[in-house]
């Protein structure tokens, strides 16, 4: 998940450096967009663009593309190529704007092409003599390479990678990229050798150094890795707020710290990130924020997170409005399930699939995002029929209750299926589920409920392959979550001592509040497997009840309470609901109902005040019950 | 033989069996028509099989190959007739088959251990078990679906049922053009095949009802064969006729389909209404005329239908109302009584109310001065009967339509947009001042319901500034109304449509609110109107490129100030009920771009050959109507060849005794092809001389040579065969030549022999 380049890197350099000849601005006769009273397109401006050469349509276009006016660019640019449809410059300024500011890769691939083509056809093949010609051959080059980065086409952006270096082309970009692109096929080793050469010649110190960080932490030598995020930082600081875009590498280094359980200097990291000029620029530093903040049941902290990326981006009317919002329903997704918002979770989650989004610039593919969004649809779906369990459904029809059997069915049978494509995607697309080793830097899962999805697989296949992994492993706090996914499946294969036994320790050894989510989940998970006349059901519930309520019954689980009521009878609506009625203990809450005028209202206290009263009235008891539980168990967007 | 005496009664009870028993395989001894039915069924069984497995490949996204599984459903189709109708035990195969799937995850279970200590030692054959779990489930479905075809009556029925409402749902899920949702297989499939949704789902359905019938006719014809109908069926005895409870069971189907049409027909009630009766919204200038294209009943909704392509020609950052942009299409100014209806001519001169295909001037303004040029063009998707452009228009004119398979008009707009600020209305004086007294008065013609007013007056108070107490109206309705797209408010025709919402229980959508907006306005001295189009959000366009949804579509109330012109005023009611906002396809308009966008004509395919990113996706194999004709042709010259073969058989090189048995056949099937067939329960004999006394036909040399083969055993001898054929032909001669020659080459004769 660690982030590349900055966006607007290539298109920048494009512009600023020799493929567009500042002779020609000097020469031409432009009119000045800036100026209200010349605008691009008044009559008379259409007949001076008329009249105009395609090189001095080119020059414009510049301008307006420093404006910020990228329409207005590219329509000049396509009125030079309507003048001169072999100017190259024309063709390769297009497939720039289809780059960086559309991302529509496939446009700018074309365009970059026919540019090179035209290029050839003019000058000849290369090598080119005229530095000119040659500085442009170069920048063509790299701008198809990173078109096909964009489209996930690695050998294809290697292999231009090599043309450019077979014509002894450097420009400071190389290192860098080639560095990338040779992590995106997998070989670590000479990506390491290329970034560090990059360093050692001073060429794009910043993304080097990034991309050497990203390659250490990948090859598991996370100080080294720090330590050069480190430097980069440093560095981007140093370039200034207008050429230096330090969120980068502090995203990247929060990463590292969350892989080895420094949560605290992670979200540091990632709040200096996303407080930056250009912290918006990706949503990953947002998302990460996010993610951590759901770890320890910080759900106010985690929307907020993604509600000021998302603000941030609104300021952005042009940009492409896809790139994020894939990630953005995920993360939604994941906190509507917490805050108890099942059916908007499942929404998210389902958007969050729909949605397509390209991948190239970070070290994510869309399979973690699929197995991310599915595991987590998968859950939402189990909690949906567990919360359903809960629902007093005396009242409804033979019709209703037909319905209600049919879609628990369907449910079931997609929480199944679903389950099942995660394991597949796991096994046959992320190299066989290296995704399980806890907080793998590209991998999209919450860990915290990994375990409910890996419990299908067979015992011993998940006890063999998380030894493969523990052979490696040396995060201590790791073998917490090793040891919860383990003891899940044994759980659900049937061996119920042992995996009872192995959940309640891990309640101890867990981290606080690090690992709230991990902590809540287990204590639920041991209260869905012991008889709720226990003591330890109350405690468990107790627990959970603090750690964050909204999950008592997604989990199906009631919460134990005392119950008193002027009718002195238990009316049959509250004996199925999400409320435990237990007279033979004294618990912590207490449930009071009462009559007056045939309307009813129940009230819900806490004896030490850990939840605030909450009283209901209405004339339906059972709609009462539902209502009060819904206040409880769950929390508005 | 159990197997053969269960048939041979069936035989019996049809009468249908022409020909001499075959043996067949392991099915036993049944007749080749028999034969022909069981292998049609088990081929059309595979084809449907294939075709949900297919759907459902996709679907759900499966991972495990679908040539395999369709492998697994062919092996369960062919072992589940196999199994109704050998003398296996009905729970062997079953039982088989749980041991098999049983075994083989067991299996893995104890393998496992011995798999190498790596990663793709240990999970890839977890996953292979996925996939070999799932061809088991599949084979399991082919296996009992076709058992109980064969053993239970009126499964077949059940079955084609069953298929007709999947296919209602499947189709369902398509419903509303819903391009952001799974499946989107009916669209991908007009995409490719470069044909509207709505044609292919005709096409489709075309395609269901022959695939029905077709299995209808194989299962019900007297030829089949059947085990069902045996009184030692061991699932489901059906003895004689049960009039009544088949009644029922015709009344449950009448009953279900009727319900599900019902459903349906309801559901796109609505949406029709909404559409207008031809192409969408705004009917052609002429019959608009004191007409509302607006209801008030429910609203398009999430109707995601793409209607068209904006593609603007240049940056628009003055617009007031970024990132949202108007597209007017109509306005509605003339108040009826009741509504709000499109006025006369000499009204609203600033919508061109032109079709797509005609030119539009617009007059010179003073309200331009204000304005910045938005150029754009427009690519519909859908029929308009009038243009919808960015207000105000200068010039229409319509455009080569560059790829007229997919869009219906396309059209390029030279618009003035507005480029003032909102706060800048707090000066203007509302009106035009060149406006004539009966203008003015128009755009100021007030509800008679004094509600409005009244109403109007509590929300602005003291305030006096136009701009500010129209603002202070929308503010108004956005914090107490409520949107949603169905208020169902059940108002007399004649009566307003608008009170129930204003003044009831202020549910309602953008009709309501813009009609509200309009009336408080004028009540309030404000000269407006309603203005219907297009309202979409900037932030999701591509490029410039817009693409506009059914669900866009909108009606927002309008004010006119001086020097600014005719200036929204919208609501955004703060509480939604239900909203019809949904995200844009990305992949759609990414595809719609790549058909308008110059790259086609400046790029030729060959510079871009070889990249990996334009390696088309493998596309579905579909027949051309040429490959479909070819292959008919084919089938037709085969079935020639044999009918050929089997009326000059004797000809073939043979023993004597099988000539004769030739002769025999080639006679009989040339009766039947001339249309003298043998009748139920007729000898060979009787069938002969009724030939001769009816027509005076004596072919009967042959079968008097094959009746001494069969009862006196003697063959003849080869002239005496020669002679008999020769004198037989020669009988049919008789018969008319055009009748011997057609019947040689009528389709329907094919099959005879």
């Amino acid at each position: 998940m660690l982030r590349g380049f900055p966006l607007f890197t290539l298109i920048m350099l494009f512009l600023v450096t020799g493929v567009c000849p500042t002779i020609a601005i000097a020469q031409s006769t432009i009119s000045d967009p800036l100026d209200p009273n010349a605008r691009p397109y008044s009559d008379e401006t259409v007949l001076a663009d008329a009249n105009k050469t395609a090189d001095e349509l080119l020059s414009e276009a510049e301008l307006l593309f420093q404006d910020e006016r990228p329409l207005d660019a590219r329509t000049k640019l396509l009125l030079a190529l309507s003048k001169d449809s072999e100017s190259h410059r024309a063709h390769a300024m297009l497939a720039a704007y289809y780059y960086s500011h559309v991302g529509h890769f496939k446009l700018a691939l074309k365009y970059t092409r026919r540019a090179l083509q035209l290029l050839q056809e003019q000058n000849g093949p290369p090598p080119y003599e005229d530095p000119m010609i040659a500085s442009q051959h170069a920048h063509y080059l790299n701008l198809l390479a990173e078109s096909r980065l964009n489209l996930d086409d690695y050998e294809g952006a290697l292999a231009v990678l090599d043309e450019y270096e077979s014509y002894n082309y450097f420009q400071s970009w190389y290192p860098a990229s080639r560095a990338w692109i040779l992590m995106k096929t997998g070989r670590l080793d000479e990506a390491i050798k290329t970034a560090r050469f990059g360093l050692l010649i001073g060429a794009d110190v910043g993304r080097s150094l990034n991309i050497l960080g990203i390659l250490l932490s990948l090859k598991n030598e996370r100080d080294s890795s720090i330590e050069i995020f480190r430097q980069a930082i440093a560095h981007e600081f140093a370039l200034g707020s207008q050429e230096g875009h330090p969120s980068t590498p502090l995203n990247n280094v929060g990463e590292v710290y969350r892989e080895t359980f420094q949560e605290p200097l992670a979200e540091r990291s990632w709040m200096q990130a996303v407080s930056l000029p250009n912290g918006c620029d990706h949503v990953l530093p947002a998302l990460n924020l996010a993610t951590i903040r759901l770890e320890r049941l910080d759900m106010d902290g985690a929307s907020a997170a993604i509600d000021n990326f998302e603000s941030c981006v609104a300021q952005f009317p042009l940009r492409n409005g896809e790139e994020h919002r894939a990630l953005v329903h995920l993360i939604r997704g994941r906190i509507a399930l917490y805050n108890g918002n099942v059916e908007s979770a499942i929404n998210h989650l389902r958007a969050a699939l729909q949605r397509q989004q390209w991948f190239g610039r970070i070290g994510t593919d869309v399979e973690d995002l699929q197995a991310g969004a599915l595991s987590s649809l998968t859950i939402a779906i189990r909690h949906k029929l567990q919360r359903e369990k809960l629902i007093n459904a005396s009242d409804e029809t033979f019709v209703e209750a037909a319905g209600r059997m049919w879609a628990r069915l369907i449910s079931n049978t997609e929480s199944w299926w679903l389950n099942r494509r995660v394991l597949q995607l796991l096994i046959d697309h992320l190299n066989y589920a290296e995704d399980i080793y806890i907080r793998n830097t590209d991998s999209l899962f919450n860990y915290s409920t990994l375990g409910s999805v890996l419990r299908q697989l067979p015992t011993t296949t998940l006890e063999r392959r998380i030894a493969l992994i523990r052979e490696k492993e040396d995060r201590g706090p790791a073998q917490n979550y090793y040891q919860m996914y383990l003891a899940e499946n044994r759980l659900h294969h049937g061996n119920t001592s042992q995996a009872l036994q192995e959940l309640r320790q891990l309640r101890q050894s867990l981290r606080k509040p690090a690992d709230a989510a991990a902590s809540l989940h287990i204590a639920l998970t041991i209260a869905q497997h012991i008889s709720p006349q226990e003591a330890e059901y109350d405690d468990l519930l107790l627990t959970a009840f603090t750690l964050n309520r909204m999950s008592i019954p997604s989990y199906g689980l009631q919460l134990p309470v005392n119950f008193s009521s002027t009718t002195g009878t238990t009316p049959p609506e509250i004996l199925k609901s999400a409320f435990l009625i237990d007279a033979n203990r004294r618990h912590e809450f207490l449930l009071t109902h009462g009559v007056t005028d045939g309307t009813h209202s129940l009230r819900f206290t806490s004896r030490t005040g850990i939840a605030s009263p909450k009283t209901v009235t209405g004339r339906e008891l059972s709609e009462v019950v539902r209502r009060l539980a819904d206040e409880i168990f769950s929390k508005s967007e | 033989m159990k197997i053969a005496s269960e048939i041979q009664r069936n035989e019996n009870t049809h009468g249908a069996i022409h020909s001499s028993p075959l043996k067949v395989g392991a099915i036993g001894i049944i007749s080749p028509i028999q034969t022909l039915f069981l292998g049609l069924t088990i081929i059309l069984r595979t084809a449907i099989g294939s075709l949900i497995v297919s759907v459902a490949h996709e679907t759900f996204r499966v991972s495990t190959s679908q040539a395999l599984l369709i492998v697994g459903l062919l092996c369960g189709v062919i072992i589940g007739s196999l199994s109704a109708f050998t003398r296996l035990r009905s729970y062997v195969v079953p039982t088989l088959l749980c041991a098999l799937f049983l075994g083989s995850n067991g299996l893995f279970q104890i393998l496992q251990r011995f798999f190498p200590f790596t990663e793709g030692g240990i999970l890839l054959p977890y996953s292979t078990l996925l996939d070999w779990n799932l061809i088991c489930y599949v084979f399991a479905f082919g296996f009992s679906t076709t058992w109980l075809f064969w053993r239970v009556r009126y499964f077949g029925t059940f079955e084609v049922l069953l298929g007709l409402l999947l296919s209602v749902g499947f189709f369902s899920l398509h419903r509303d053009f819903q391009f952001a949702l799974a499946p989107k297989m009916v669209q991908r499939l007009a995409w490719e095949l470069n044909t509207s949704s709505f044609s292919l789902l005709i096409i489709l359905a075309g395609v269901i009802t022959i695939i029905t019938i077709s299995y209808l006719g194989v299962t019900g014809h007297p030829g089949a064969p059947f085990l069902r109908a045996t009184e030692k069926s061991p699932v489901l005895v059906q003895g004689g006729r049960r009039p009544v409870v088949e009644l029922f069971g015709y009344g449950i189907i009448l009953l279900c389909i009727s319900l599900v049409s019902r459903g349906v027909y309801s559901y796109y009630l609505v949406a029709q209404e909404s559409l207008g009766a031809n192409g969408v919204g705004q009917r052609s200038a002429e019959e608009s005329v004191g007409k509302s294209p607006l209801g008030f009943h429910s609203a398009l909704g999430s109707n995601n239908q793409p209607a068209g392509v904006v593609r603007l020609s240049g940056d628009y950052p003055e617009n007031p109302h970024s990132p949202m942009l108007y597209l007017r299409e109509g306005a509605l100014s003339a108040f009826n009584g009741r509504e709000l209806v499109e006025a006369a001519e000499g009204f609203d001169d600033d919508v061109p109310g032109t079709a797509p295909s005609e030119f539009f001037r617009g007059q010179e303004r003073m309200e331009y001065l204000e304005r910045v040029p938005v150029p754009h063009s427009v690519y519909l998707l859908s029929d308009h009967n009038v243009v919808f452009t960015i207000d105000y228009p200068v010039s229409v004119e319509p455009l080569e339509n560059p790829a007229p398979e997919r869009f219906r008009g396309v059209y390029r707009a030279y618009s003035v947009a507005p480029s003032y600020p909102l706060s800048a209305l707090l000066n203007k004086q509302t009106g035009n001042p060149e406006w004539s007294l009966e203008q003015r008065n128009f755009y100021l013609a007030r509800h008679s319901d004094s509600r409005y007013e009244e109403l109007a007056h509590t929300i602005v108070a003291a305030e006096t500034n136009p701009a500010a107490r129209a603002s202070m109206l929308v503010e108004y309705l956005n914090k107490n109304a409520i949107y949603t797209l169905s208020p169902n408010h059940e108002v007399d025709p004649t009566a307003d449509p608008v009170a129930p919402f204003l003044f009831g229980d202020m549910r309602g959508y953008c009709v309501h609110f813009a009609h509200a907006t309009t009336y408080m306005l004028r009540a309030l001295g404000i000269p407006a109107r309603i203005a219907t189009g297009y309202l979409t959000d900037l932030s999701q366009a591509r490029d410039g490129h817009i693409l506009l949804r059914m669900s866009d579509r909108h009606a927002w109330a309008e004010a006119y100030f001086e020097g600014a012109g005719w200036v929204p005023f919208d609501t955004q009611p703060e509480q939604v009920e239900s909203h019809a906002d949904s995200e844009v396809d990305a992949q759609l308009l990414e595809e719609l771009m790549g058909l308008i966008g110059p790259e086609n004509t400046l790029i030729p395919p060959e510079v871009y050959e070889g990249e990996n990113a334009f390696e088309k996706p493998s596309a579905r194999w579909i027949p051309s109507i040429l490959s479909l004709f070819m292959f008919i042709a084919g089938v037709y010259v085969l079935l020639l060849m044999r009918k050929f073969l089997i009326w000059h058989g004797w000809h073939l090189p043979g023993t004597t005794i099988r000539r004769i048995h030739r002769a025999h056949r080639a006679l009989s099937v040339r009766l039947e092809d001339y249309g003298y067939p043998r009748a139920y329960a007729e000898t060979h004999h009787e069938h002969l001389n009724r030939l001769g006394r009816t027509l005076g036909v004596f072919p009967t040399r042959i079968w008097q040579l094959s009746h001494k083969l069969r009862y006196a055993d003697t063959a003849g001898s080869r002239d005496e065969i020669q002679g008999a054929i020769v004198a037989d032909r020669k009988e049919l001669s008789q018969l008319p030549r055009y009748k011997r020659l057609l019947s040689f080459f009528h389709p329907l004769n094919l099959l005879h022999g």
